[in-house]
């Protein structure tokens, strides 16, 4: 690999810029107004009450994790058997 | 790297290169040394810093999560009551401990139409002193890390700060709210930051200190191993353990073979890195497998680039398919969690489902996500022992596989089980480690990543990227192993939360 390969200075920075104002074009302008949109706003604002950070790469980067969490071992306190048991095996008296 | 790898050998490709001093005096263990360094004195500040009335604050917890469970078994989770319940739970928790390093670790926020919001937190706070903070000590301990493997260290601090401010650039790309949505990661755009200068005006010869792939993706990946918490991986029982732990290694290494007896691909470890993002999860699996079989640089940015795109489109048509089928939220979430890559948009196509659909969903993915250290660990001695051996030649010797062994995963391994433990030993410790990890070694191995990802778009050429999809050969490799993988995760599912534990489905709706 060539890492340092060294295109002519002037055509390389003219295409470094001509890329910048692309993504200047494309962040500030097309991205925002797709934002706008109801559809997408909506999809966001429900990520956001939910706590979902959809670019999230781990489970410890959803802030919503901590309440899910919460939620599935309140299942365990409440009826742990359910995870475990198979349903003939778990009694007559259970639900 | 593979011994039948036709493109050009270069060490310095590699994700993971051996300048071994000692075993321990170099770039895998002072990855260890580093990482360790962090973990600790962040236990150690955090555990002196506990509030003096914890025994109160334990008693507070304990009685919220009592009347939250009575309230749910009463209504139901799903009511307003009990998630205002769950989430003062969730605020009691987190007063268990206090992190004063907290603000010194910041990340950047969100932002739709103006970038400067990207700089300020939630509360409307700047977290540029938190940036400063993840500047010096990231730039301290890398240059303390070359410093005593010998390495000149002169020019690294300027050579870092440009690194690190072209990082900071691409998660200020990435935090815009739209591209958040589709969950296209900062990976990708840091690969683009560092692309775009390395392809127009070349990356400079002094910057090129801080051009240190290997040692961030290591030093990041001893830092996951606080994340990958093994109590967690009973989580959703037996169900949950054979959706998960059953059938994405069953992809993994069936859709492997598929890729070196069938499709013939040229490089079993890109061959083994797509396997891994496909079927364990996404970008961090991808980054984990890469140092661990010794993957390209390019390679590793294929295989995100590709996951990356089918994640996309899968997060939005597979919720669709599920509601136009019928299935139950529990069924459905199960199969969102054992089949789309990205924990993220897991969870937000979980939650198109509803509350039982994203706590299935990200529960299943969550379980999932702890494969990464055994599947890591399991590369790394299946490459050390089979793919390196010469060929014909005789069963590497212990020594040999010692030698070869990446040590960074014994680190990832080790920090794993220790804050395993730590989180399974009272609400206490699970508070104190809890913030450790959530505050300090998430947001820096965050970073760390990123200028991981900014280093390999600087030391690359799209030319040479692009010669890895001729053929098409990883495309054909991955929707093959998807549609496996989207098979053997509804079947299972299927079987374990419908047919077998049906209860569950109650017990998570309750």
């Amino acid at each position: 690999m060539s890492p340092t390969r060294l295109p002519s200075d002037r055509h390389g920075a003219l295409r470094l810029l001509a890329a910048c104002l692309v993504i200047a074009g494309v962040w500030f302008v097309l991205l925002p107004e797709l934002g706008r949109m109801r559809a997408v706003r909506e999809h966001i604002e429900r990520n956001v009450r939910n706590g979902i950070d959809p670019s999230a790469k781990f489970y410890t980067e959803l802030p919503g994790m901590p309440l899910i969490l919460e939620r599935v071992d309140s299942a365990h306190r409440r009826d742990g058997a359910a995870f475990w048991t198979l349903p003939q095996k778990r009694g007559a008296g259970q639900p | 790297m593979s011994d039948i790898n036709p493109l050009p050998a270069d060490p310095a490709d590699d994700i993971v290169v051996s300048q071994s001093v000692s075993a321990f005096n170099c770039e895998d263990g002072w990855a260890i040394w580093l990482g360790a360094l962090i973990l600790l004195g962040s236990l150690i500040v955090v555990w002196f810093s506990r509030p003096g009335d914890v025994d109160r604050r334990m008693g507070a917890v304990v009685d919220l999560q009592t009347r939250a469970d009575e309230l749910a078994a009463r209504t139901g989770s799903g009511t307003k009551e009990v998630k205002q319940l769950r989430a003062e739970t969730d605020a009691a928790k987190k007063k268990l401990a206090v992190n004063p390093i907290a603000p010194w670790m910041g990340k950047l926020n969100s932002w739709n139409a103006d970038p400067l919001k990207a700089f300020l937190d939630k509360s409307g706070k700047s977290v540029l002193p938190g940036l400063i903070g993840v500047w010096l000590v990231s730039m301290v301990l890398f240059a303390l890390g070359r410093f005593a493997m010998g390495q000149p260290i002169v020019a690294f601090p300027p050579a870092f700060t440009v690194v690190f401010l072209l990082a900071v650039m691409a998660q200020v790309l990435a935090g815009q709210e739209v591209i958040k949505y589709y969950n296209l990661e900062y990976a990708l755009w840091a690969l683009l930051v560092g692309l775009l200068i390395c392809n127009t005006i070349g990356t400079p010869m002094w910057l090129r200190s801080a051009v240190q792939t290997e040692f961030y993706i290591k030093t990041g990946l001893v830092l996951l191993g606080a994340e990958v918490l093994i109590n967690r991986l009973l989580e959703l029982g037996l169900p949950g353990v054979l959706t998960s732990w059953f059938v994405t290694p069953v992809v993994l290494i069936t859709t492997y073979l598929f890729g070196q007896k069938v499709l013939r691909m040229e490089s079993r470890s890109l061959n083994m890195v797509i396997c891994a993002d496909m079927s364990v999860c996404g970008v961090s699996a991808a980054i984990a497998t890469a140092a661990a079989c010794k993957a390209k640089k390019e390679e590793l940015s294929l295989a995100i680039g590709l996951s990356l795109a089918f994640t996309v489109v899968m997060m939005v048509v597979m919720p669709a398919v599920i509601q136009a089928m019928g299935m139950s939220q529990v069924l459905g979430g199960a199969w969102i969690g054992g089949t789309i890559d990205s924990t993220g948009a897991v969870a937000a196509a979980g939650a198109m489902l509803g509350d039982t659909g994203l706590a299935v969903a990200a529960t299943v993915k969550m379980i999932q996500n702890i494969l990464i250290g055994v599947t890591a660990f399991g590369v790394a001695v299946y490459w050390v022992t089979c793919i390196e051996k010469t060929p014909g030649g005789p069963r590497p010797s212990l020594h040999d596989i010692w030698r070869r062994f990446p040590k960074f995963v014994l680190g990832f391994v080790a920090i794993s089980l220790v804050f395993s433990l730590l989180q399974s030993r009272g609400l206490e410790s699970q508070a104190v480690a809890g913030t450790v990890t959530t505050d300090v070694s998430s947001v820096l191995r965050g970073w760390f990543f990123c200028l991981a990802f900014v280093s390999i778009g600087l030391e690359t050429n799209f030319r040479e990227l692009s010669r890895y999809l001729v053929g098409g050969k990883p495309i054909v490799l991955y929707v093959c192993g998807q549609a496996l993988n989207l098979a053997l995760s509804l079947a299972m599912a299927w079987l374990m939360f419908e047919k077998v534990f049906p209860h569950v489905a109650d017990a998570l709706a309750k």
